[in-house]
């Protein structure tokens, strides 16, 4: 059977006729090879336009549709799902552009139409070579893994489960809550105190769709979307507890605090009563903030920014921190001085303005310094530092230090378990850090909380719901995925085993057939991009769709 | 200064006492060399296992007969050697090895890898007409002189790489005075160390790129300059004046040692001449040749390996219609390599550029 090509040329209303010679462009176009009609219409995305197409379609006999419109990336997908509803597999159409790349660049009329014939020309010429190809359905689960039990990690699971999804939630250490369960305690604007913490914690662990996993880490995670393959082990090497499969994973795996400084410069670990904002957190958990003598310290300094410039970002949290211990100190009988020693103050909440004005009002002392000093002397410690040009110092009793917020240990070895990227700070990149943040770039995988740089609890709360969000429109109850079908094929017999595609492919969707000595694709997780396809040394590597001879022929017609 | 064994016999004489002790110790299972294949001097790489069969081997006889790097490829590309086996190549076919290993063409692992510091290799013409044979007395008076013997190819002559970068063992052969009655095997690494334990010979220390060795470096940088000058490639006209003369008989991309792929889409029908271009490029040129594409076979070819060229003149040597074809890929690949801080077979860790993939690289060419 030879092939019955229809082509059809959207007016767009007067977009196109205004600037193009639509019947100069039929003439042109239908004595060519193939072409069974070509045809012009009104506005071929209205309701009628697409009835119209369809009838053509099916009295016509059509084995092959071109429709020269607008970018295909405003009504590609209209027009291929008319050609599903006629019986013509939506992949034997072609759409060629006629607006936004002839009509609306070219000032001369008979420019534009000589171009648009060309492209219409050369999208003739493709879509003969065009496969009917299929649109496959794999089964997904939609259980999720969550990895780490922070506050992030642990909202996470509460989101998922509330909508009936089974999530493994799983821990390194002995204890769900993270660092915000191991606060003294929260601000009064934040509105809540500790127990609602605690809640949250007995909530996770008492939900039936949630399995906790308590001093486990990840062993192996194999797969792709909606088929992930896990296990675990526990940390203290006994044998691992379990297999399960999960459709996405959410990786909340939190921050440490950064511990690699210099204890001349802070005196930590060489001077008494030089603590770390988490030690100090422990001791005002415990309800005593006492010196290591027993006694409560009469003076305090706070200091911020322990290794901001070492690690060269912000760690965001630590300014309101600073404010709510000297609020703490405040409130305590006798009440000591605090001096907050800082670089440049990082407030940006709403709220955050009054809690440093109410500190100020306070007797708090701001100390703006450059080459903070901690030195021991006659027990008591003297802070040195730098105001403008003048050497300056105060002697303390007590002196906190906020070190920078950096990557969980072991977040490289998840990073390589998964395939996805770390950033150069350490924690994980982001799908994209501003619109996409809570997406890693591989599909199904998701960062929420400080896995990917400093946040504050409610941004990590936030960033929880928002990749529950996305899992749970992904992952639907019942449903099957339609992965890519453009994807990339390797023609086995060429393919040498170089392996070059594993290293190009951004969403892992290539693997090694170490037995077979080829590379081989998966198709659920290729979203056919082409970076393979490119850098085949062999030229073994063809996307669908994008063949080299349908490329061949289509820029051939284009420039004749 | 690195540790060497010291032998008082020539060069030749010396590797090959060297590879007789190790397999007679069972150190090496296996010698990977030159071999004389009959009494008409040709010679093969060949695998040798027995001492008897280690009499005919000629592990620095003057000839590339196929670019070693290729033919260990060919015996380790399905599995990695399980004995332990020493090889003997020049530094450009190891470095080609090297590029193949990074393309997982090949395994390293097992392999005692021995080169020469290089005085070049005689035209394989040579090799069929005996002429080699005659020059050998010469050759070896100019590689103690530190002098280009001007019987070698081309790109011997103008090669600046003849100092092997990583062999275990470096056999100091071209500028070296004393290579006729005596030679040293310069131990490189401690695996050469461990394999040299024992071995005939007095341990000594020397300079692996003696001040004597300048003049030589000298002399092969001004020739290599020369060899380029002669190269016009410049536009569609020079690079047709240079191919030309080609039968696309594809001769240069067999014996490349970088070009690896199973079937060359050039020896494919991908390329063979089109209805579409049949019509069309008679109307725009007033003709067209047949076999079409000779110079998009050498520019893609080239494309694809020319950051990996390791120079080793295999393919000008098999040119039946004498093109220039190393000369040219040598001084292109010498510029792409400058662009991408790349050298061919310097470390096996090393990326190929055109499999590493990097965001922000090269972004200024769009913009301008």
């Amino acid at each position: 059977m030879s092939a019955r090509i229809g082509v059809y040329v959207c007016e767009c209303g007067p977009n196109i006729p205004d600037r193009i010679d639509i019947d100069r462009v039929l003439e042109e176009i239908s004595p060519l090879k193939d072409v069974a009609v070509a045809k012009r219409y009104r506005l071929l995305c209205s309701n009628d336009g697409k009835k119209y197409l369809a009838d053509e379609i099916r009295s016509e006999k059509l084995t092959h549709l071109v429709v020269a419109a607008c970018s295909p990336r405003d009504h590609e997908k209209t027009f291929m799902k008319v050609c599903l509803e006629a019986g013509l597999n939506p992949f034997l159409f072609q759409m060629v552009n006629i607006r936004e790349q002839c009509a609306w660049i070219f000032s001369e009329k008979s420019e534009a139409t000589r171009m648009a014939v060309k492209y219409i020309r050369a999208g003739i010429s493709r879509v003969t070579l065009h496969e009917p190809l299929l649109q496959k359905e794999i089964k997904a689960t939609p259980d999720v893994l969550v990895v780490g039990g922070g506050i992030a990690g642990v909202e996470t699971a509460l989101s998922l489960a509330g909508q009936k999804r089974r999530v493994y939630l799983v821990e390194r250490s002995d204890a769900l809550g993270g660092t915000a369960a191991r606060l003294g305690r929260l601000l009064p604007h934040q509105g809540t105190d500790m127990r609602l913490i605690q809640e949250k914690i007995e909530h996770a662990e008492n939900n039936e769709n949630i399995s906790v996993f308590k001093g486990c880490e990840v062993e192996d995670i194999r797969g792709f979307l909606g088929n992930f393959e896990v296990s675990l082990k526990r940390s203290g090497g006994e044998p691992p507890p379990e297999m399960f499969r999960v459709g996405a994973v959410v990786v909340a795996t939190g921050f440490a605090l950064w511990d690699a400084f210099d204890p001349d410069v802070t005196g930590y670990g060489k001077i008494d009563d030089v603590v770390t904002s988490l030690e100090f957190e422990a001791m005002s958990a415990s309800g005593k903030i006492l010196k290591k003598n027993g006694s409560p310290p009469r003076s305090v300094a706070l200091i911020h920014c322990v290794g901001r410039k070492e690690k060269g970002y912000c760690s965001k949290v630590c300014c309101l921190y600073s404010l709510k211990f000297a609020h703490q100190l405040k409130d305590s009988q006798p009440a000591p001085d605090v001096f907050e020693f800082y670089s440049d103050l990082c407030l940006p909440e709403k709220t955050d303005q009054d809690v440093f004005e109410e500190a100020k009002k306070r007797g708090v002392r701001f100390l703006r310094a450059d080459d903070i000093r901690v030195e021991g002397r006659n027990g008591k410690i003297r802070i040195a530092y730098r105001d403008g040009s003048a050497e300056e110092a105060v002697e303390v009793e007590m002196a906190v230090l906020a070190p920078a917020m950096v990557p969980a240990p072991d977040s490289d070895r998840l990073a390589r378990m998964l395939n996805i990227p770390l950033d150069e700070t350490g924690f994980f990149k982001e799908a994209h850090s501003m619109l996409d943040p809570v997406s890693a770039p591989i599909s199904g995988i998701y960062i929420a909380g400080c896995a990917s740089g400093p946040k504050s609890i409610p941004e990590s709360v936030v960033q929880a719901q928002a990749a529950s969000g996305k899992i749970l429109s992904v992952l639907m109850l019942g449903k099957t995925l339609e992965p890519e079908v453009k994807v990339s094929t390797i023609k086995e017999e060429l393919c040498t085993g170089c392996q070059t595609c594993l290293n190009v492919c951004f969403y892992g969707a290539i693997s090694f057939d170490a037995f077979r000595g080829v590379s081989v694709v998966n198709e659920a997780i290729c979203r056919g991009c082409g970076s393979c396809v490119g850098s085949c040394p062999s030229g073994a590597i063809s996307s669908k769709q994008f063949t080299y001879q349908q490329l061949f022929k289509e820029v051939m017609e284009a420039l004749r | 200064m690195p540790k060497a064994l010291k032998m008082d016999v020539e060069a030749s004489q010396g590797v090959k006492n060297f590879l007789k002790h190790l397999l007679e110790s069972g150190k090496v299972k296996g010698v990977f060399a030159l071999k004389k294949m009959n009494d008409s001097g040709a010679v093969s790489y060949s695998l040798i296992t027995s001492v008897e069969e280690l009499a005919s081997a000629e592990p620095l006889m003057p000839l590339m007969p196929e670019n070693a790097g290729q033919a260990l490829s060919r015996l380790t590309v399905k599995e990695a050697l399980k004995e332990p086996v020493a090889a003997v190549l020049r530094p450009c076919e190891l470095r080609a090895f090297t590029e193949l290993v990074k393309r997982v063409q090949g395994s390293e692992d097992n392999l005692l890898l021995i080169s020469p510091i290089c005085a070049g290799v005689f035209p394989l013409s040579s090799a069929t007409d005996g002429s080699w044979e005659k020059q050998m007395a010469s050759y070896a008076e100019s590689s103690r002189e530190g002098k280009i013997h001007p019987g070698v190819r081309k790109m011997c002559q103008a090669c600046t790489s003849f100092i092997p970068g990583r062999a275990d063992i470096t056999v100091a052969f071209a500028g070296r005075k004393d290579t006729g009655s005596s030679c040293h095997l310069i131990l490189d690494t401690p695996r050469g160390e461990e394999f040299a334990q024992g071995a005939p010979g007095t341990p000594e220390t020397v300079e692996k790129e003696p001040a004597e060795l300048a003049p030589l470096r000298e002399a092969r940088a001004a020739r290599r300059s020369e060899v380029f000058k002669e190269i016009d490639v410049q536009g569609q006209k020079g690079l047709i004046k240079t191919f030309a003369p080609c039968l696309g008989c594809h001769g240069c991309m067999h014996v490349c040692p970088i070009c690896h792929c199973v079937l060359c889409v050039f020896d494919s029908k991908m390329y063979e001449l089109q209805p579409w271009s049949i019509e069309s490029e008679p109307e725009s040129k007033g003709g067209i040749r047949v076999p079409s594409g000779t110079l998009f076979f050498h520019l893609g070819r080239m494309a694809h390996m020319a950051v990996s060229c390791v120079n080793c003149g295999m393919c000008s040597d098999v040119c039946p219609v004498n093109i220039p074809v190393s000369e040219v890929f040598s001084m292109v690949g010498d510029q792409l390599q400058k662009v991408f801080e790349y050298v061919p077979g310097r470390d096996v860790e090393e990326s190929v550029p055109s499999g590493t993939y990097k965001e922000d690289e090269f972004a200024g060419i769009g913009e301008q």
